[in-house]
């Protein structure tokens, strides 16, 4: 499939936030056990333990709020899917953690001046 | 700490509730929850409020989960008045506006999504509901700032816009604000102007002597009136003329009709406590919610709690719907109507005179007199017509009268000069303030309003008097709540003219002033 520059852009956007969205959880003491994994029924940006809790992690990176707030971009559909992703996960992994929770990392990242990181624990 | 409280009320009735609207903002999956039972109404507050909140240059906490309560969760909430303490509860919560200013407050008023405060029905009894509740400011849009100002011992802050409201509460200078249009299309058609009746005066109507008399003992005792006659005889003129008969209202029946007025939603800005009687005068046309009160979603009082304290005048009754006519009767009994829902009662006084009148026919051209009749009604169908005159809300009016179109001796007599409003209603006056004194400590006024079991106990007619009432009571005559209704006429004839307890005399007035039969000319010359 051909794709626009701005296509790419955007895919560039959404890496970097990724990345970022990593190191910064990392930094958290959190452990990172798998990137953007896929199957039928959607995506996982990042799937992370913290202590006995797995995290399933959304990250929304935006370059301005003027289509509304990276958090605003999270609808309760999403959530709906991000928790049936993460019934998936663990039974293909076979992992029976202590409890689950879902994270929402909102970067914003503006042409000019400093990138900001939100990271919210638990959104639904 | 994430959390604030603004108050507010809610309205069931006239009754109203103090609620605290408690808003949490904290982190979560981001949007805004308005919960504690909500209408449809109020639920569209969130929108509203967000969208006020960042036109006035604030921001709404777009990054964080808001959740509304509105305390106590159980009561049903209804209308827009909510709106400003939702948003001043999130603002404090998000640290927007300082809280402790909160707690002696009150906000009330709906938000337009330029941030502008508008004006909501009910500002005064709201008030009223707050007062003496820990509340000692109130903050109301700028245009009923003087309908909450009738209660007194609270300081009123009249607000054009939510940004105004924010600047007072921070302690900062209030910015300037463009003025809000008050509510608009409030005022019913069937509104007769207040003014208009208020200009009209009984020298204007010459003859009449009986119905003169019938309305001077109406207003003196706050009694049901009906009055038949041909159509062009003065039935209309006469009873526009009965609020010009009744004193100014008492200070309590004053803010209790203001604040009927003020739920109805038909306080204009500039009224201030209304203190005239109210003439009020629904066409036939209209339904039963409107005349006793109801309508969806919040209980409206009626045209009947309109005429609270006043005159409820209802010009060709028959042709009002039967159901509609049904509804009166209760109101009439009570002095006041209580309209029952699944979830809530809500409970209006209405203590007006009711004043019926209507045609002796459909076509309103019958008189008894042959010779006079031009009348080209169908028998049956003027029996049917009849008929109506006969039914249950018939049988709880104390005064029938007949009126006869003007007679051409009567319209010339050089020497009956028609005596003024302000002659008769000096009587009027005058035996209200016997019925003051007779009444002290009661929960009633008037004869009219008497309970019939305490008025026999303890004002009776006299030995005589009373005989004469059982008598025609046994003779099938009169029902039972007939004499009751007599009872009561006999002491406002009394208290006009006569002697400290009702005898025969006054009596024999009191029945014909029921049944609708001829008065005695030695009675009729008091009233010309």
């Amino acid at each position: 499939m051909e794709q626009t520059p701005l296509t790419r852009s955007r895919q560039a956007l959404g890496r970097y936030g990724e990345s970022l969205a990593a190191r910064f959880l990392v930094g958290q003491g959190m452990v990172v056990l798998d990137r953007n994994w896929r199957c039928p029924a959607g995506e996982v940006d990042l799937v992370l333990r913290e202590g006995d809790v797995l995290v399933l992690c959304e990250v929304k990176t935006r370059s301005s709020t003027g289509c509304g707030t990276p958090h605003e971009a999270v609808t309760p559909q999403k959530l709906a899917r991000l928790r049936r992703l993460a019934a998936r996960w663990l039974t293909e992994h076979d992992v029976h953690p202590a409890e689950v929770r879902i994270d929402l990392v909102a970067i914003l990242r503006p042409p000019r001046g400093p990138v900001s990181v939100d990271h919210v624990r638990g959104i639904g | 700490m994430p959390f604030a409280t603004a108050r507010t009320i809610a309205l069931q009735g006239a009754v109203g509730h103090l609620i605290d609207v408690q808003a949490d903002v904290s982190s979560g999956m981001v949007g805004t929850t308005l919960v504690g039972r909500p209408d449809v109404a109020l639920n569209e507050a969130r929108d509203r409020c967000r969208m006020a909140v960042v036109n006035s240059g604030l921001s709404w906490p777009t990054t964080r989960r808001v959740t509304i309560l509105l305390s106590p969760a159980d009561l049903v909430k209804r209308g827009t008045h909510f709106d400003l303490a939702i948003a001043i509860s999130v603002l404090a919560a998000a640290g927007l506006v300082p809280r402790q200013p909160l707690e002696d407050a009150l906000f009330l008023g709906e938000l337009t999504l330029s941030g502008g405060l508008r004006a909501v029905p009910g500002v005064l009894p709201m008030t009223m509901a707050g007062a003496g509740r820990g509340v000692r400011r109130v903050f109301v849009p700028e245009t009923q700032a003087r309908e909450a100002a009738m209660v007194p011992g609270l300081a009123v802050l009249g607000m054009r816009s939510l940004a105004q409201v924010v600047a007072e509460l921070r302690g900062e200078e209030v910015p300037e604000a463009p003025p809000v249009a008050p509510m608009s299309g409030s005022r019913l058609l069937t509104w007769r102007g207040q003014g208009r009746v208020e200009e009209l005066d009984l020298s204007d109507l010459r003859g009449m002597s009986d119905a003169r008399y019938a309305v001077e003992v109406a207003a003196a005792g706050g009694h049901h009136l009906l009055l038949s006659g041909p159509k062009g005889a003065g039935k209309t003129s006469i009873a526009e003329r009965i609020p010009g008969l009744l004193p100014d209202l008492a200070a309590e029946e004053a803010l209790e009709l203001t604040a009927i007025h003020s739920l109805a939603g038909a306080l204009e800005p500039g009224d201030g406590m209304l203190l005239r009687p109210p003439f009020i005068a629904p066409h036939h046309d209209a339904s039963k919610a409107s005349l006793v009160g109801g309508g969806s979603g919040r209980v409206r009082p009626g045209e009947i709690s309109r005429a609270h304290a006043g005159v409820l005048f209802l010009d060709e009754f028959p042709l009002f719907a039967a159901d509609v006519i049904e509804a009166l009767r209760q109101p009439l009994e009570s002095g006041e109507v209580t309209i029952a829902r699944g979830e809530e009662s809500a409970t209006f006084p209405a203590r007006g005179m009711v004043v019926l009148a209507c045609n002796p026919c459909p076509c309103g051209n019958f008189h008894p007199d042959a010779r006079m009749s031009g009348c080209v009604c169908a028998e049956p169908s003027r029996r049917h017509y009849r008929r109506k005159l006969t039914g249950p809300l018939v049988d709880r009016i104390d005064i029938t009268r007949h009126i006869l179109p003007l007679r051409l001796h009567e319209a010339r007599d050089p020497l009956a000069v028609p005596e003024s409003s302000a002659s008769v209603r000096r009587r009027v006056e005058q035996a209200r303030a016997r019925q003051a004194e007779r009444f002290w400590g009661r929960a009633w006024r008037l004869n009219g309003q008497a309970p019939g079991p305490v008025l026999t106990r303890e004002w009776p007619l006299t030995a005589a008097a009373q005989r004469q009432l059982e008598d025609e009571v046994f003779g099938g005559r009169i029902s039972r709540r007939g004499a009751t209704r007599v009872h009561r006429l006999a002491w406002t004839v009394a208290d006009l003219h006569g002697p400290d307890q009702p005898g025969e005399e006054e009596l024999d007035v009191a029945l014909r002033l029921r049944t609708g039969a001829p008065l005695p000319v030695a009675v009729l010359e008091r009233a010309r």
